[in-house]
């Protein structure tokens, strides 16, 4: 699995310029954890000189996958793609209990929680129909009861537009399967369900309200299946351009906004949420020190919160201490989950939802 | 071995600030050079008496210790390659105190460079050392390397701005040299033996820096040449003329090319470039800019840009600092870079010379590809070396160039390092050029450290080849299968 790999890993050039930009790296304080010691752990594990045991593992997994690493390299090392890569080599031994029934989950119920009711679109009242322009994907997060008002929200707002969509019987889309390192056919299970739902709905375009979704379908799905005449958005860059002021009400509390990993470094989508946030007149907003390229991951991605949810929290702590008491508004469920725990957040649908005049 | 009791001690007062997991002593085994070696324990001290208790430790059961800050050093110098303890520095990050009216700052080890500058940058003052790896590097890392970068030419090195410092010798007692005056004729010049010492002396624990107001203005010039002695050329002549800029730095065309393939960035690619740091007033740096465009076009400059605008100029200085971790990008997936012969400094004027002779010297090793920058203002030069490291033949060719470069600046009567240091990968080329001291460094070294435990086997006492605990997967034949 690594031998693919090994020109990446050859390609690290051991200067430690990604290692000082970990937020995993700056909470734990050592290289050990750091990008350059997961990408020399995957070069131990590859050449031999280091036996897979739970410390190699607890180094692989003490990783959000926010991509900060890839964005700092000089050299150009591709290393979330070998840090994903040596998952898939510890994850038969040494992933968590807590993974492994998230994967069962997806197997079994087609969702990471488990408890999304059938149908999956139910509590936003808005049918599966066949031949609308476009499909809104909801993603795990917002199909768990938790994560319902963003998805609520969103489709309102899609209403409101009178857009002509559709709700899916979506299945998970795999991102966390494919963070975890489990097997390549369950992922794959994944994509097939998803790909045949969409294809059914004959619809031109999908939307997203999770990054990560949204990622693996533009950048992931290809690789394994057909998914050519198919556009893929984040909801924010679909809406960006449909709404003016006057569509909003004024003023807000205090906000700011936090980039989602995936959102920002991956897709480069900076600007499109912070124009649609002062759409709202007189909008109470202030940017956090880390922003755009450079915010701070959460701490929840990568299946790190599954993995050690103490080290998620510490990330959380530092990134909430930016805000200043603002309510932290992101374009990402699973961002707004973990900020929920720790400061009044809330989604980029929600907040334009509650400020549009109905 | 570290005995079982020592590590039952270590662990009585650091708790999990010990580790001895395999992953994590493998990864402390690596530095950004072609070495590696595993350690065998990783320590994460807080304070200066944590310290003393460690080496205390180390120096009753005769183990090794090797600090650690940032471990970007690129000849060896953070590698354990006696293994033993790995003392690592990330947890004694403090700022301690900025002293303006005294012109100084007081660091513990492990605070970054450029943090350290961001830091002084609210009162209006720097650091001025500006070393390429300047995000990463530790003020520890700095002080033990005697690092420098690009503004050495005006500024100086590190030597320049260490005032005093808190040691922890290799016997265990905590020593103040230095002092924290501008001034200091009070004995033997202590703190300064420190600097360079690459861990070999003590653990240095906290670090008392000068500091210098911000300059007011700068520009910067690139000068493109379709001859690289033509730029080397340039140097000399901007020197003589006399004109002593913040920084003058030179890039050849595997550099460019290089840092091209890996950024956005309008840098020529040519066969060099020379990029001119002015700084003063706005009157100044006018005048400074005639005589180097005068100087440029004198030698053939093909092209010549200047820029003052803020953002353009940090666009070029960190495209320069990014040339060495780019090199990869130059023939992607085919050569890769490795760190050998990758610092040399030389009387200014011997720039040209040593430029056209490495590349002569290139032409008869085909497994390799040169790359050259530096900081030549001031006469130091980098060179960088592309091979496939899976290859044999291509590290026995990369070997004998080695020497034959080092032969060159010794020959053109330069040093073997400017300011990357000896470690292992330059040592055998340092006891060629200091053979009548290598041996009065060695009494130095026995008699602050009786039991060797201080980074040992590295710098003065290395007495092996360069080819060795090699981190690529490649055989040499050599008797660990390195
Ligand atoms: C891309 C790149 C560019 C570079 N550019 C430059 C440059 O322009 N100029 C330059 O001078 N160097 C440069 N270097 C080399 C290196 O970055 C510097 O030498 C730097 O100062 C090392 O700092 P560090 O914190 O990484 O130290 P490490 O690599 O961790 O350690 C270096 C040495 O210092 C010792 N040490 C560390 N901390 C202490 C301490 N507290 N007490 C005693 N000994 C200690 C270590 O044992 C080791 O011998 C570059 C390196 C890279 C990878
Ligand atoms: S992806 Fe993020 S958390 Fe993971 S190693 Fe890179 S910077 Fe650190
Ligand atoms: S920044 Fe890139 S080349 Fe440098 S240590 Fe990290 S992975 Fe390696």
């Amino acid at each position: 699995m690594l031998e693919e790999y090994v020109d990446q890993m050859m390609q690290c050039t051991s200067c430690s310029f990604c290692t000082v930009t970990c937020p995993v790296m700056n909470v734990l304080l050592t290289d050990a954890s750091s990008p350059r010691g997961r990408v020399q752990i995957a070069y131990g594990l590859y050449t031999g000189e280091l036996e897979l045991d739970e410390s190699a593992s607890k180094r692989l997994y003490e990783c959000t996958t926010c991509g900060m690493c890839d964005h700092s390299c000089p050299s150009g090392v591709h290393i979330v793609d070998v840090i994903k890569a040596a998952r898939k080599v510890v994850y038969p031994e040494f992933s968590v209990e807590k993974q492994r029934s998230f994967v069962n989950n997806i197997g079994e119920k087609g969702h990471t929680y488990g408890e999304a009711k059938e149908p999956v679109w139910a509590f936003t009242g808005h049918e599966p129909k066949e031949n609308a322009e476009i499909a809104y994907f909801m993603g795990c997060k917002i199909t768990a009861e938790s994560g319902h008002a963003q998805g609520i929200a969103a489709v309102r707002i899609l209403e409101h537009l009178n857009e002509d969509f559709t709700t899916l019987n979506e299945v998970c889309c795999g991102a966390p399967l494919m963070y975890m390192g489990a097997p390549e056919e369950k992922i794959r299970a994944q994509m097939e369900k998803n790909m045949a739902e969409i294809r059914k709905r004959g619809v031109k375009k999908v939307i997203f309200s999770c990054p990560s979704c949204y990622y693996m379908f533009s950048k992931v799905y290809p690789k394994y299946v057909d998914i050519s005449d198919i556009e893929f958005q984040h909801i924010v860059e679909y809406l960006d351009g449909k709404l003016d002021m006057d569509d909003f009400d004024s003023g807000t509390e205090p906000i700011t906004y936090h980039d989602p990993c995936h959102l920002g470094r991956t897709f480069g989508v900076y600007e499109e949420p912070r124009k649609l946030i002062k759409l709202i007149p007189d909008a109470d907003y202030m940017e956090m020190e880390h922003n755009r390229e450079n915010s701070l991951c959460c701490g929840a991605g990568g299946s790190l919160a599954l993995y050690e949810p103490s080290l998620t929290k510490k990330m959380a702590e530092r990134r909430v201490s930016e805000s200043d008491g603002r309510i932290i508004v992101s374009a990402c469920p699973n961002c707004v989950g973990n900020f929920s725990k720790h400061t009044k957040a809330m989604s980029i649908e929600e907040l334009l939802w509650n400020k549009m005049k109905k | 071995m570290i005995p079982s009791e020592m590590l039952e001690e270590l662990r009585s007062f650091l708790g999990d600030r010990v580790s001895t997991a395999p992953a994590d002593t493998y990864v402390f085994g690596f530095d950004a050079s072609i070495h590696h070696h595993k350690a065998e324990a990783v320590v994460f001290p807080e304070s200066t008496e944590e310290v003393q208790r460690i080496v205390k430790l180390c120096n009753k059961y005769k183990v090794p210790i090797t600090p650690r800050g940032s471990g970007s050093a690129l000849a060896g110098q953070a590698v354990p390659i006696k293994g033993g303890i790995v003392m690592s520095f990330k947890r004694m990050n403090r700022i301690k105190e900025v002293k303006v009216e005294d012109l100084q700052v007081i660091v513990e080890p492990g605070v970054i460079n450029d943090q350290l500058n961001a830091e002084l940058k609210k009162y209006g003052f720097f650091f001025p050392p500006s070393p390429g790896s300047g995000k990463v590097a530790t003020i520890g890392g700095m002080v033990a390397m005697n690092a420098s970068g690009m503004r050495a030419l005006k500024y100086g090195a590190t030597r320049d701005y260490v005032m005093a410092l808190e040691v922890v010798t290799p016997t265990g007692e905590i020593a103040h040299f230095g002092t924290h005056t501008i001034k200091d004729a009070s004995s033997y010049q202590m703190a300064k033996l420190m600097v360079g010492s690459e861990g070999t002396l003590g653990i240095i624990t906290e670090i008392t820096l000068r500091i210098e107001p911000l300059p007011k203005d700068t520009s910067i010039v690139l000068a493109a040449f379709e001859d690289a002695r033509m730029a080397g050329q340039t140097i000399s002549d901007i020197i003589a003329y006399p004109l002593i800029p913040a920084s003058v730095e030179f890039m050849d065309r595997v550099c460019l090319q290089s840092v091209v393939n890996s950024r956005a960035v309008d840098f020529p690619v040519v066969d060099a470039v020379v990029m001119i740091e002015l700084e003063g007033t706005e009157e100044e740096i006018k005048e400074d800019l005639k005589k180097v465009e005068q100087i440029a076009k004198k030698n053939g400059a093909v092209d010549i840009r200047v820029s003052s605008d803020p953002a353009k100029k940090s666009e070029w200085l960190e495209a320069r600092k990014a040339v060495l971790p780019s090199m990869s990008q130059y023939a992607r997936g085919k050569m890769f870079m490795v760190s050998l012969a990758d610092d040399m400094s030389l009387p200014i004027s011997k720039i040209p010379d040593a430029v056209y002779g490495f590349h002569e010297i290139e032409k008869r090793h085909p497994h390799v590809v040169l790359g050259v920058y530096g900081h030549a203002g001031d006469g130091n030069l980098h060179t960088i070396f592309l091979i496939d490291p899976r290859e044999k033949e291509a590290w026995e060719d990369a070997e004998k160039m080695v020497e034959e470069m080092y032969d060159l600046v010794i020959e053109l009567g330069g040093t073997v390092s400017g300011e990357h240091g000896i470690g292992i990968t330059k040592a055998p080329f340092m006891r060629k050029e200091k053979k009548d001291s290598i041996e009065l460094m060695k009494r130095i070294k026995r008699a602050l450290d009786p039991n060797d435990i201080m980074n040992p086997g590295k710098n003065v006492e290395w007495d092996d080849g360069i080819l060795v605990d090699l981190r690529y997967p490649v055989n040499l034949g050599g008797e660990d299968g390195a």
